[in-house]
């Protein structure tokens, strides 16, 4: 199978800082990765590059064949670390904007997933808590049936309890074909749901590998394994 | 059911005991079809991949056969799953042994002890 | 595409102009009164009263208000088509405009029609509204001593002149915000000080522009009042229309090949 998302020898400079050094990956169909690393690792950098909101220093990005433009935005369905919704709109007017836009978005599952957490699509988002809206974004990203899903620390902001649902709403919505890369320092809530895992380090990959290699190897989690590369 | 997992072994190898746990338990009745992958994966909130994998083991076992088009299921073969049964009740009763082993029982003094318990429980007080 | 992106940005900016020109639609209106009463106190200068003399003085302030107001929402039509771009396109909110499968090109495009629909909207309404004011008092302003006086400029005025003055008044609609939007996009490339670097990059383009009229006016040595169309005013038009259309490329290139959102 063709690989979905493909980073060759990708660099990234700001100003001085080197954020990330000639990283090259690949990352196939159907799998759920997990882009670890501590803060500053440079993982909502390579993130942005692939959705074009930032461009590299050098070296290129190849989504599903193609360079990033138009196409490969349809294609990828992304999740910032921010808020990033008008304050003054209303939630169904953002399934409108999604729906407009996004020829793979299905409203009838965002409604549904609205109704399941008790969200009236009449609220404005100003009226909303902050984990309220970040569930809102999580619904309109998972509710579009794209070939790569990339979320910029989905748990982050959230409590254990939500942590949960929110992994679960990720398996349960994710298109089967197409694949996750979920980067994240809050390893141990995501870890089995992860097939493959990449370390980051200070804007190079560590390690590439899949989660219970990494178990059968070291003998230990992902989580402890992590601690122990990035013990400071 | 709750699953749980340690962090010192694959997570599929976990999974198959689970899934077998439920399956020699009566959880999941020989014959009685099996949720999909999916379905699985996200009651257990694992990797679909991951889930995959340990009920690709188990079919190699023949525990669970599947069919092209209805899914999984478990078998119909009930010696089997009566030997599966035997199997895991007889390393259960082993990790015993070597548990009361290390506390200064040997294996007469444990089923002593197993016997009193039960005595007692009859006897309608918790000892 | 485009039509969509219209649509959202339609939406995204009516929320300013609508409570802005509603304003001065009912500020326009509450002057007309307040003209008339104005007028009727000095028809019958005769016997004032205090009363009126104070109302009109009140009506007086209120007009000058009313101007000020007018000032007003062109600076603000200015200033809210600069805080929509900036804010859609460079702030958190680029990583939804960005993210969308759009072209850079047509996310400008709309952002500049916008713009130019807004300038429009707010000439007509300001238009009608000094109209307004003086319906009915035509007569008494000289009506036809005004008359006369468009017509001998009327008669001065050739064909081609008037032309020059619709056109040049269409390419400054379009000019104006491609001068602010290359001068976000600008701005956008320092990490930190992003607005601090789009009004420098105002400042550098209007000092780099201001220097070659000059220079351009030294060496061609253009008549500046020549009638009835200066090689000037000509040159100028046409200078506008050039740095425009740079100043669209400078924003596409910005935000598709050197896009750095915080």
């Amino acid at each position: 199978m063709n690989p979905i998302l493909t980073y060759s020898n990708v660099t990234k400079q700001f100003g001085s800082l080197w954020a990330l050094k000639d990283v090259s990956l690949t990352i196939e169909p159907g799998h759920i990765v997990g882009l670890l690393g501590p803060n500053g690792s440079g993982k909502t950098t390579l993130l942005k590059i692939a959705c074009g909101l930032l461009c590299p220093s050098s070296g290129t990005v190849d989504v599903c064949g193609g360079p990033v433009g138009p196409q490969s935005k349809l294609r990828i369905s992304y999740l910032p670390d921010k808020n990033y919704l008008s304050e003054w709109m209303r939630v169904s007017q953002i399934i409108d904007l999604f729906h407009d836009f996004y020829s793979n978005f299905d409203r009838n599952k965002a409604y549904e997933m609205l109704g399941r957490l008790d969200i009236s699509p009449n609220r404005k988002l100003k009226t909303l808590s902050k984990g309220t809206r970040e569930k809102v974004q999580l619904i309109l990203v998972m509710s579009r049936n794209a070939d790569l899903y990339l979320l910029d620390e989905p748990i982050g902001g959230v409590d254990p309890a939500a942590r949960d649902y929110i992994l679960r709403t990720i398996l349960t919505n994710y298109n089967e074909q197409g694949s996750i890369l979920i980067s994240t320092h809050l390893i141990s809530d995501v870890e089995k749901v992860l097939d493959q895992i990449i370390f980051l380090k200070n804007g190079s990959v560590a390690l590439q590998s899949s989660v219970d290699d990494v178990r059968a190897q070291y003998q230990k989690s992902v989580d402890e394994l992590f601690r122990e590369v990035f013990q400071c | 059911m709750t699953w749980h997992f340690d962090n010192d072994r694959p997570i599929y190898t976990q999974l198959l005991e689970q899934i077998l746990f439920l399956i020699v338990s009566g959880q999941y009745p020989p014959g009685s079809k099996l949720p999909s992958v999916r379905d699985l994966a996200s009651e257990a909130s694992v990797n679909p991949n991951t889930m995959q994998r340990a009920l690709t083991e188990l079919e190699r076992s023949g525990l669970i056969y599947s069919q092209r088009t209805s899914g999984r299921f478990v078998t119909e073969d009930r010696a089997m799953i009566q030997k599966m049964k035997d199997t895991i009740g007889k390393d259960k009763i082993l990790t015993l042994f070597k548990d009361m082993e290390q506390l200064g029982y040997d294996q007469d003094q444990t089923i002593s002890l197993i016997h009193k318990i039960i005595d007692s429980e009859k006897a309608g007080g918790n000892v | 595409m485009l039509g969509k992106v219209l649509k959202k940005d339609f939406n995204s900016t009516w929320r300013f102009f609508l409570p802005l020109m509603g304003g001065y639609i009912v500020a326009a209106g509450v002057g007309k009164v307040l003209f008339e009463i104005l007028l009727s106190v000095m028809d019958s200068s005769g016997h004032t009263s205090k009363v009126s003399e104070a109302m009109a003085v009140f009506s007086f302030f209120y007009l000058m208000i009313c101007v000020v107001y007018l000032v007003a929402c062109y600076l603000m039509t200015s200033v809210f088509v600069i805080y929509d771009f900036y804010k859609t396109m460079v702030s958190d909110h680029g990583y939804l405009t960005h993210t969308l499968p759009v072209k850079t090109s047509t996310l400008i495009w709309s952002k500049v029609l916008i713009a130019v629909l807004w300038q429009v909207v707010v000439n007509v309404i300001i238009s009608l509204s000094v109209l307004l004011i003086f319906t009915g008092h035509f007569s008494q302003l000289h009506v036809r001593e005004l008359l006369r006086l468009i017509a001998v400029s009327w008669e001065d005025t050739t064909t081609v002149h008037s032309i020059y003055t619709i056109i040049n008044m269409i390419v400054e609609g379009f000019h104006r915000p491609l001068l602010f939007f290359a001068c976000i996009a600008l701005g956008q490339q320092w990490k930190e000080h992003r607005i601090i670097g789009a009004i420098l990059a105002y400042i550098g383009i209007s000092v780099a522009s201001q220097i070659l009229n000059t220079i351009v006016i030294v060496i061609v040595g253009f008549r500046l009042y020549d009638y009835p169309l200066s090689g000037y005013m000509l040159y100028s038009m046409i200078f506008n229309m050039g740095t425009s259309v740079a100043f669209f490329f400078i924003t596409n290139h910005m935000l598709s090949k050197n896009l750095n959102l915080e």
